[in-house]
């Protein structure tokens, strides 16, 4: 049980954070960085630390740093949020050694999914469906892996264990290819990941991207919180999100969340997680688990009325789940635009100052976001700066509010990607629903901005 | 104006704690300030070597950590303001768990005020004590 935490993030999700635990009567504790140190989100904080100068190495993933500074600061318990060190493994170990809480799974439940080829394998095991091929390390002899590759059947996709976000992959078509492509993503994944372990399976064609929200507690209770869509991706980063993946047949999508709670239960997960899958032809296949908040949690929230990452504390401060499964229900449907500071014509950050920040509201419309007027966006952090959330009673009903919510929200000073999210909200095949995770980049080739 | 002149001003302005000075003549204009001299005299510029002292300097935190202006075991502070100190020496410690790291002098000077309390959390960058540098 713990009654103070230390916020190790920055941006949206360091108020997201701090949000929850002021919710629940616990003492925030904000890092930040030389570069934050203005942000308001900072200032509302009940203490704040400097840890290091701007750039993240110096600062949000130095990890003696941030386990200094919940010594210094009397911090019992460090939440990781998303991204920097939420799923770093030897950094959970860390904060567990020092005698703080981890607010997030054990060290060796993060190890283990991060690994995903053992993340693999223990999900077959536990009866999560999973993409064609073997959840085992490649043999080295090349005759055994083109005999492994011809039996899941060309296309196949390499890729490293250690991979993740789109990096450390490569699609096959044809035999002839397959050694140079597993001789390049091994350089590739030793120099980026530190591990040059790679896997084969079938590559999908036209696959949807739908993940499952689980919760777990430390009492062996977990529930699945619904679906969320998130095919709309350029370059394997999620754009715009919503909750349920629409069009999944309810009876399906049970029996699937059913096994990703059968998951947690044997790995003995705790806190929040989720389970990405591809899914072609209503049929699932498991790709990789989170181990952490999502960016995209509130479409969730928005859907089931559960504050996640207040329930996220709630399991880690050893407290029971008070839901069960028969309470979480779908309401409505919520769609995520993630606002970046990114010229869209060429996708480029564009830092610097705020000089206008209208935001939408009204029913059904919420805006996360830590930027307001006057904010300095910095070349040193992932440049998203809002996410705008809307809900509706039907999907067609949040579209609507979405496209009006977009249409209000007026950002000057620096470019951003509202003018890609406002055609998104009008692009028929979208509207229709169902569309697969390569529409947005071909709606960019061709040229129309989708 | 002589560099002997500039000289004298330079003195004056330190003892009398002026940090910025500008005086302009019939055919010249000079500003001084502590750290940067800046002079004109019509055509020329002229930045005369060693017109000005080095500036006081602040020492900052290296890393997070609870502020010490003595060692826990000793009743004397490490640097009383006043003290000349070498570069390296310890001006104040930072405490971090049962770790205790020396803020130290980054070069010879007088030791300053403090600017933080005994005991006190601070974080990256906070300034911590002034030094002087030394009278030549």
């Amino acid at each position: 049980m713990f009654d103070s935490v230390l916020i190790a993030n920055r941006g949206e999700i360091a108020l997201r954070i701090q949000r929850a635990c002021r919710g629940l009567g616990l003492k925030t504790i904000v890092v930040h960085s030389e570069a934050d140190r203005d942000a308001s989100y900072v200032r509302h904080a009940d203490q704040a630390i400097c840890i290091g100068p701007a750039p993240a190495s110096d600062s949000y993933l130095n990890q003696a740093a941030l386990i200094m500074a919940a010594e210094v600061t009397g911090a019992e318990a460090i939440h990781p949020g998303y991204g920097f060190l939420s799923e770093n493994a030897d950094f959970a170990a860390r904060v567990a050694q020092a005698g703080l809480v981890f607010i997030g799974p054990s060290a060796a439940c993060i190890r283990v999914m991060g690994d995903k080829v053992a993340a693999k394998r223990a999900m077959r095991a536990a009866g999560v469906p999973c993409v064609p091929g073997p959840d085992a390390a490649l043999p080295d002899d090349p005759s055994q892996i083109h005999y492994l590759a011809r039996q899941i059947g060309y296309p196949v996709i390499v890729k490293a264990a250690g991979g993740g976000g789109g990096r450390g992959m490569r699609v096959v078509e044809q035999e002839s290819a397959l050694l140079g492509a597993l001789a390049v993503t091994r350089e590739e994944a030793r120099r980026s990941f530190g591990n040059a372990e790679v896997y084969i399976e079938k590559f999908l064609g036209h696959p949807r991207h739908v993940e499952i929200q689980v919760l777990a507690d430390g009492f062996g209770h977990a529930l699945w919180l619904g679906s969320r869509d998130c095919s709309l991706q350029r370059r394997h980063q999620k754009v715009l999100e919503e909750a349920p993946a629409p069009g999944i047949p309810d009876r399906l999508l049970a029996e699937v969340g059913a096994r990703c709670v059968d998951a947690c239960r044997q790995i003995g997960y705790l806190g929040l997680g989720t389970f990405e899958f591809l899914v072609e032809d209503d049929a699932f296949y498991f790709i990789e688990m989170n181990t952490r908040l999502q960016v995209e949690h509130p479409v969730t929230e928005m859907t089931t009325g559960i504050d996640i990452v207040q329930q996220q504390i709630r399991v880690a401060r050893g407290e029971r789940l008070t839901v069960s499964q028969a309470d979480i229900g779908c309401r409505g449907h919520a769609f995520e635009c993630r606002i970046n500071a990114e010229d869209t014509e060429r996708f480029m950050p564009s830092p610097g100052v705020i000089t206008r920040w209208e935001l939408p509201g009204g029913y059904g419309v919420r805006v996360d976001s830590h930027a307001s007027s006057g904010y300095r966006v910095s070349p040193y952090y992932d440049s998203m700066i809002a996410k705008l959330i809307v809900h509706g009673d039907t999907r067609d009903d949040a579209l609507a509010r979405l496209r009006i919510a977009l249409d209000e929200m007026q950002v000057e000073g620096i470019a951003t990607n509202l003018p890609l999210h406002r055609r998104l909200v009008r692009d028929a095949a979208f509207a229709a629903g169902c569309v697969d995770i390569h529409h947005l980049e071909q709606r960019l080739q061709e040229g129309s901005g989708a | 104006m002589t560099f002997d002149q500039l000289h004298d001003i330079t003195a004056w302005m330190a003892d009398a704690g002026i940090d910025e000075l500008e005086l302009s003549g019939p055919s010249f204009w000079l500003r001084l300030g502590r750290g940067q001299t800046q002079a004109r005299d019509g055509q020329a510029s002229a930045q005369p070597p060693g017109a000005s002292k080095p500036p006081c300097q602040v020492v900052t935190a290296p890393t997070v950590g609870v502020f010490l202006h003595r060692h826990p075991l000793h009743a004397a502070m490490l640097a009383p303001e006043g003290a000349r100190v070498k570069a390296g020496q310890a001006l104040g410690l930072l405490r971090i768990g049962s770790l205790l790291v020396p803020v130290t002098a980054p070069s010879d000077g007088i030791a300053g005020a403090m600017l933080i309390a005994h005991e006190t959390v601070v974080g990256y960058g906070t300034a911590l004590v002034a030094l002087h540098p030394l009278e030549r």
